[in-house]
């Protein structure tokens, strides 16, 4: 019988955690029974009796697991209402803005250089991390006055980047990899109090501090402005919200690594049960996500315990695997969607003129000539003689060809994306495509074993096409460039949690995959490497017949509807040969790499402001980047080698940086 | 011994190929410079008396594989499954040992140097018996037939010996041969492992056996070993961050085995090492069991 007095929305919240913990709590009792054998419950009230292991299990294990599991939803319930209620955004939370990947990264690269470094320090290198992170996300997103969208895009990007840094570390300290997964996966596993009694301690105090901001912070709601004329100090209550959500984030990555997306399915729940103004999402959302937490480790628990599977599935894993798809689906909820035109601080030139491009030219050729013939050898840096060029001729020119192909095609994608959506982030591999690639290369090695260049080639292109399709099915409807970016961004981001997924399992095909997703341009046969050079001809022959769709298009779509533009028409088929063009690309170099968001940038920093020029100096760059990265990857870390697609991420990373940076004191100014 | 024509054997036979065309043309009848791309591999070469000229990340092979020794001077070929064919070209080898993991190379590879691909013992359901044929085929390539031969009788000499001496009544009769990963996760090597197959032969029983649906290796959390009682965990060996960890673990110091004092470490040996490895195994096992049971009637 329903309560009269209690309103519509606290029903329905109080009825959804209650029954979420109802469904934990009766799985968690069957369990501890199930452990307890002949021992009657009251015995959990003693001391441990180390006689006694079923009680000592449940006193050590399965108890601790379950406070710990509360708490680190609370927290994230908790740190996803202050950063959407900070951002304005719905969909900010620990994992889309980043913080989760940057102080997880933080803590591996931590791990790796000071093994035997104090326990102590994981907190503050985690929260260093977390906030790097978010500061890069805002800084990316400032341009754009932190539209909700932007921010999003921004984060996620950082995450991605993050995440195949991650995996490129893995790839070299493979020794260390699988304890770090599992960790990194977000294993609830507890053996003691000691880390639920940390944790508890952490949150008790941000819970204060919230307390303490609660007001102004539910100002915020009433705008900016009025917000400041009631006397709220704006900045100082956004910098400790933002600033205790990325300590709720770090305390509970030190303790049991990332848990995605928890942060943002908590508080969206509460608010989707009725809790409108921020006090009731305060207290509903940390409660919402612990309930949640707790059913899901409950349920992963039984999934893992049963004599089914004996293997390890780190409950963060889950989350992630279920919250990507939360995330997209709440896409609509984000209104103000239009990108503004982008307007590139850079100094106007008139153009780009015929020497640039020749000197560009060169150095394309004096990239080659270094991949050829000046590298080092057992005995030091030495230039090939000829008969050496020859005796590795058949080796060298495809990777050559196909790095030089890859770098173009990336760049030509992305210089397409980013002229169409009007919008400085847009880049191929975030289309998810080079994702779906990666996916088809996994489920080759695990579905068939043993892998052949040919059977490689085409799962990737498989799964290519797949991600392909189901973008184009996602945009079918509602089609904005912004909308379908994030879908791609989405992708992505449940594509590394099947990885992560995959290494955590302990499984001994994972190095194998790992290495195949990060090293592809090493692997791919001669005919494919020529095949994408033609892709690439093709293409270039192409793109001067969308040169006037573009020019309109990154005007605004309404200008371009007004001077005649199918602007529907037009999209569709940019979008589908930037696919293309991506797939292909992925086949060589893998699935991330910076080349697609920096060429274009660099094309137009070279003066091609103009639709056709940009798209032909962004080709052109892109293929130098990329035979650089190859020649560069062979030789950094001699006789290993670096996969060309990370080194030029590793080179442009910086540069992108730089770029927004200067980006954002121009539109300031 | 199986002699029967198996899609394994072919393969093996079809990848033996290019080698077996070169040795019939008469040139360089025994391969004189070897480069390997596996650890393992590299085990069996140097027991049957070759030394590569390269090899991925030789300091790796000398800390997993630890015997026999690999001598200096061998070259870093680099990543195992991207070798630097830069090197491999300045090496220029007279015969490449792959595993089935290099197979997207093996066009590539093949230009530089006949292939010979095996380790295809490491994933199959019944290793012990996978390894002796690729002891065999790698010794048929380098001429060195009698070798192996004198390999695989003196280890089946040792592990019959070996089981003989632990055939006398003690404590326990089963062991768990586990990695700790961390302080909350466990590797077990179960039935389809080449552990488990060596722990048949001499005659001790693997309680991994004892968990539904454990095959090869997997990763459990640690509490999981509570569900075992009556056998002895040999562990390899620990990372000292980590021993200092389990000192402080309630779980740890409350599993059966801990309590009952019957934990051993192992030395470093590859779970999927050659023969020499599987000899230092039996060993280890053996010496482990023998310093238990001694403490056990001790404390007794």
């Amino acid at each position: 019988m329903p309560d009269p007095s209690l309103p519509d929305g606290l029903r329905g919240r109080m009825a959804l955690a209650a029954g979420l913990s109802l469904i934990a709590a009766l799985l968690a009792l069957l369990h501890i029974h199930s452990l307890l054998g002949a021992s009657p419950w009251s015995s959990l009230l003693l001391a441990t009796d180390p006689q006694d292991v079923g009680r000592m299990l449940v006193q050590e294990t399965v108890l601790p697991r379950i406070a710990m599991a509360l708490l680190c939803g609370a927290a994230l319930g908790l740190a996803g209402v202050l950063v959407q209620q900070v951002l304005r955004n719905p969909l900010a939370e620990p994992m889309s803005l980043g913080i989760f990947p940057g102080a997880y990264l933080a803590l591996v690269l931590y791990t790796l250089f000071m093994p035997e470094g104090v326990d102590a320090g994981r907190e503050l290198v985690a929260l260093l991390g977390g906030g790097l992170a978010i500061l890069l996300v805002l800084m990316l997103a400032w341009p754009q006055h932190l539209s909700p969208m932007a921010v999003i895009l921004s984060g996620m990007v950082v995450n991605l980047y993050c995440g195949a840094i991650s995996l490129a570390i893995a790839l070299v300290h493979f020794d260390l990899l699988l304890g770090l997964q599992i960790w990194g996966g977000g294993s609830l596993e507890q053996s003691g109090w000691a880390s639920s009694r940390h944790l508890l301690l952490g949150l008790a105090g941000c819970g204060l501090l919230v307390w303490l901001v609660r007001r102004p912070l539910a100002l915020l709601d009433s705008g900016e402005s009025t917000a400041r004329s009631l006397g709220v100090q704006v900045g100082r209550t956004r910098l400790l919200a933002l600033l205790l959500a990325v300590l709720l984030t770090a305390l509970v990555v030190a303790q049991v690594g990332v848990i995605g997306f928890l942060g943002l399915a908590a508080p969206t729940l509460a608010r989707l049960l009725g809790a409108r103004n921020l006090r009731q999402r305060l207290l509903w959302a940390p409660l919402l996500g612990a309930a949640l937490l707790w059913t899901t480790d409950q349920l992963v628990l039984l999934a893992t315990s049963s004599t089914l599977s004996p293997r390890v599935i780190p409950t963060g894993t889950v989350t992630s695997l279920l919250g990507v798809p939360l995330l997209v689906a709440l896409l609509p909820r984000l209104k103000s969607l239009g990108a503004s035109p982008w307007h590139s601080a850079w100094p106007e030139r008139a153009g780009i003129g015929v020497p640039r491009v020749l000197a560009l030219m060169a150095l394309l050729l004096f990239s080659l000539w270094l991949s050829f013939m000046w590298s080092r050898s057992l005995g030091g840096w030495r230039v090939a003689s000829l008969a050496q060029v020859q005796a590795l001729w058949f080796w060298q020119l495809p990777q050559s060809v196909a790095a030089a192909a890859a770098g173009g095609l990336l760049a030509l994608a992305g210089a397409l994306l980013q002229r169409m959506t009007a919008n400085p982030m847009a880049s191929p591999d975030l289309l998810g495509v080079s994702a779906g690639g990666g996916l088809g290369v996994v489920a080759l090695v695990f579905i068939a074993g043993t892998v052949s260049a040919t059977a490689l080639f085409l799962a990737c292109l498989g799964g290519s096409l797949a991600a392909l399709g189901v973008l184009l099915w996602f945009g079918r409807k509602a089609f904005t460039p912004a909308r379908l970016l994030l879908v791609g961004i989405a992708v992505s981001a449940w594509f590394q949690a099947i990885v992560g997924a995959l290494l955590s399992s302990g499984d001994p095909r994972a190095e194998q995959v790992l290495q195949l997703l990060m090293g592809s341009i090493y692997y791919i046969p001669a005919s494919l490497a020529w095949l994408s050079a033609v892709v690439l001809l093709l293409a270039l022959t192409l793109v001067p017949l969308l040169v006037r769709w573009l020019t309109a298009l990154s005007l605004g779509e309404g200008s371009a509807a007004s001077i005649g533009v199918p602007v529907r028409r037009a999209r569709w088929l940019i979008v589908l040969l930037a696919g293309v063009l991506t797939a292909m690309a992925t086949l060589l170099v893998g699935p991330l790499s910076f080349v697609g968001l920096l060429a274009p940038h660099a094309a137009r920093l070279l003066g091609a402001r103009k639709a056709l020029p940009q798209l032909l100096v962004a080709t052109l760059f892109g293929a130098v980047l990329m035979v650089l990265a190859e020649w560069l990857g062979r030789q950094l870390v001699f006789p290993q080698q670096m996969p060309a697609g990370l080194v030029a991420t590793l080179l442009g990373g910086p540069y992108l940086i730089l770029l927004m940076a200067r980006q954002g004191k121009g539109a300031a100014r | 011994m199986n002699r029967t024509f198996t899609r394994r054997r072919m393969l093996q036979a079809l990848c033996g190929l290019p080698l077996a065309m070169r040795l019939a043309h008469g040139r360089d009848a025994v391969p004189r410079r070897i480069v390997s791309m596996s650890w393992e591999l590299t085990e069996t070469l140097l027991l049957l008396g070759h030394v590569p000229v390269g090899l991925s990340l030789p300091d790796w092979y000398n800390s997993t594989i630890v015997e026999p020794r690999l001598p200096d001077g061998v070259v870093d070929t680099g990543l195992l499954y991207q070798p630097n064919f830069q090197v491999l070209l300045e090496l220029a080898p007279d015969l490449l040992l792959l595993t089935p993991g290099h197979a997207p190379l093996l066009p590539a590879l093949a230009r530089l140097a006949p292939p010979l691909t095996l380790g295809a013992y490491i994933g199959a359901a019944d290793p012990y018996p996978a390894l002796l044929q690729d002891t065999r085929a790698m010794a048929a390539a380098l001429a060195e037939q009698r070798r192996a031969e004198q390999l695989i009788d003196d280890s089946e000499h040792l592990f019959a010996t070996t089981r003989q001496r632990l055939e006398r009544p003690r404590r326990p009769r089963a062991v768990l041969v586990a990695d700790l990963l961390d302080e909350h996760h466990v590797r077990l090597y179960g039935p389809g492992s080449l552990f488990d197959a060596l722990l048949g032969k001499i005659g001790v029983d693997n309680a991994a056996s004892r968990y539904d649906g454990l095959t090869g290796s997997a990763v459990l959390p640690l509490q999981r070993l509570a569900e075992v009682d009556d056998c002895a965990l040999l562990l390899s060996p620990l990372a000292p961050r980590l021993s200092a960890a389990l000192r402080d673990n309630r779980v740890w110091q409350a599993l059966p085995v801990v309590r009952q004092g019957r934990v051993a470490q192992l030395p470093v040996i590859a779970p999927y090492g050659g023969l020499r490895s599987l000899q230092r195994f039996a060993h280890a096992v053996e010496h482990a069991l023998l310093i238990l049971a001694d403490q056990e009637t001790a404390g007794a």
